[in-house]
């Protein structure tokens, strides 16, 4: 019964983490403008950014983790919540930017130009426009990031201890060096995959269309 | 309500330039129509004209004021685009308010206004629909609502009619020339289609490859088209061009002879034209005529009948094949031969650069 309260402050800042780094911590704010830029405003090196953008995500976290651990302990946001958030959102912005760029391209543009004749400054062409019409790709953009950084266990293990340590931790300290906890670990394991299983079955069909939006007629 | 003028308007892509210099005046109240093959760069005119493109050089001034650098909304315009464009997720009443709405005039002011609007182009029972909702007509009218709520200084149209069915195109084409009757306001409009542009211009702009090959109304295009592009381009179907060489000139004319014909005098200014020199004769297919003693010969090729009309291919002894126009009830059998006369008086002649020499006679409507 002691890890009870442990368990929940887990939960609790498997939430945190997994919610903050997404709407809050904003990788969508960044990621909006970014893909906005780069979908109806495309430059020389638009492609070349997208694609350096994504070959971070095929480098092995491994291989920046010292730096990246010597950066969060310099500046003190070893094992805080806010240094995890940071990084979460970091390692899933690429996927985000890709995702909203490529539902971005499917908005056609007269309408946005529509809007501009009609006297929508930049802002207003975004949110009043854009993003109405790109709800339902920006829903499955969140909802894939939130499932991303929920599962999310390199950095959680690598860069928390006990006062950031979200669920992933929580589960994997029942293998510890006194033993296998499998009764423990099993219901943990469960436990933790419950609510995005229930959440993504909610969703699956605006999941299914994010994933595979764009990729046939 | 608004004049446009055009001085010397250039647009550079990527070192190549598409725009390449052009000037025009469109005068208040005129329906002008850019016309002219994909590619010419009359939607890319038409783009900067409405501040949705940069213009690399050159200046555009709307009511005796330069605003190549004024924000599109600021420019007083309004356009209709070839997709419709409107907002998906707003229903029509929304779709024509956003702008007003922006603009910052008052609810009770803006109600009214759309409600007018509505009323008169018949969509006042649609007003809570989504575009979705509605058949392509019905939104190409909401799209042309949402300009004249904003009682623009000129409207601007983007092949607004291309992507409706043939019957309903032609309703919209009686249904804008009469919006216009009665708006008065300076229109641009933008079509590859010649026949829209006959019907509805006052003022017809032939683009090829962004030069301005001809400005002028519809039958002056028709009439007295200045170069082979021109007339090659209106009329439908096509002109047709024989090659001929001249024999003399004089007072009356160009004499010329036909490859395998005798000789013709049409009514051109010589000019400087030489004995002996070879020019393009062009004539439309509904001034040729079936004539047993026609000066030239050929064999049917095709026949396609319209009903009203009867159009026969007929291809000539050197192996061109010309459009001629005749009445439907003319029974032309394939693999006939046939006689010919063309019509001295509307031929046409055009030198090696491929320009018009100026007729005698001006068409009486053609002014």
């Amino acid at each position: 019964m002691t890890y009870l309260p442990r368990r929940i402050t887990g939960i609790s800042r498997s939430i945190l983490c997994s919610c903050q780094c997404l709407p809050r911590g904003g990788a969508l704010l960044l990621g909006v403008p970014a893909a906005y830029s780069m979908a109806f405003f495309p430059g020389k090196r638009t492609r070349g950014t997208l694609l350096w953008m994504l070959s971070t995500r095929m480098l092995p976290p491994v291989g920046v983790l010292v730096p990246v651990y010597l950066i969060a302990k310099s500046t003190h946001l070893l094992d805080t919540v806010i240094g995890l958030a940071i990084i979460n959102m970091l390692t899933n912005l690429p996927i985000i930017v890709w995702m909203l760029y490529t539902f971005f391209k499917e908005v056609p543009v007269p309408i946005l130009e529509a809007g501009r004749m009609d006297g929508a400054n930049r802002w207003q062409e975004i949110s009043i426009v854009l993003l109405p019409l790109a709800l339902p790709g920006i829903a499955s953009t969140a909802l894939l990031s939130l499932i991303l950084c929920w599962n999310e266990a390199f950095w959680s293990l690598n860069l928390t201890s006990s006062n950031a340590a979200p669920l992933a931790s929580f589960i994997a300290s029942f293998s510890s060096p006194e033993g296998l906890f499998f009764a423990k670990l099993s219901a943990a394991s469960t436990l933790a995959v419950a609510p995005i299983l229930i959440f993504g079955w909610f969703s699956q069909k605006q999941l299914v269309r994010g994933l595979t939006f764009g990729a046939v007629k | 309500m608004a004049k446009v003028e055009l001085r010397d308007i250039r647009k550079t892509y990527h070192a190549e330039e598409i725009i390449k210099g052009v000037s025009l005046d469109i005068n208040d109240e005129d329906f002008v129509v850019f016309v002219g093959p994909s590619g010419c760069g009359k939607s890319t005119l038409l783009r900067m004209i409405a501040g949705l493109e940069e213009i690399s050089g050159g200046d555009l001034m709307i009511d005796g004021k330069r605003v190549n650098d004024v924000e599109p909304a600021k420019r007083g315009l309004a356009m209709v685009f070839q997709s419709y464009a409107l907002y998906p997720h707003m229903n029509v009443y929304q779709n024509m308010e956003f702008g007003l709405k922006l603009a910052g005039m008052p609810e009770a002011e803006r109600r009214q206004k759309i409600t007018d609007v509505a009323k008169t182009l018949q969509l006042d029972t649609y007003l809570k629909h989504k575009p979705g909702q509605l058949s392509g007509g019905q939104r190409q009218r909401v799209a042309i609502g949402r300009a004249i709520v904003r009682n623009p200084k000129v409207f601007l149209f983007d092949e607004p009619l291309s992507n409706l069915d043939a019957a309903l195109r032609g309703q919209m084409r009686v249904e804008l020339a009469t919006l216009h009757r009665r708006l008065k306001a300076t229109t641009i409009y933008v079509t590859h289609d010649q026949v829209e542009a006959m019907t509805m211009a006052d003022k017809i702009v032939v683009l090829q490859k962004g030069v301005v090959e001809q400005v002028g109304s519809p039958l002056e295009l028709y009439h007295h088209p200045r170069n082979l592009f021109v007339a090659r381009f209106i009329g439908s179907p096509p002109m047709n061009f024989l090659p001929v060489t001249v024999r003399s000139t004089g007072t009356e004319g160009i004499t010329v002879v036909l490859d395998h014909g005798n000789p013709l005098v049409v009514p051109v200014l010589p000019n400087d034209t030489a004995a002996a020199e070879s020019l393009t004769l062009g004539i439309r297919p509904e001034h040729i005529v079936l004539d047993p003693n026609g000066e030239i010969e050929g064999i049917i090729r095709m026949v396609e009948r319209l009903g009203a009309l009867t159009l026969l291919h007929v291809a000539m002894p050197d192996g061109t094949l010309i459009i001629v126009q005749t009445d439907g009830d003319h029974g032309g059998e394939v693999d006939h031969p046939i006689r010919l006369h063309l019509l001295a008086e509307n031929c046409h002649l055009f030198d090696a650069g491929g320009m018009a020499l100026t007729k005698l006679m001006r068409h009486r409507l053609a002014d």
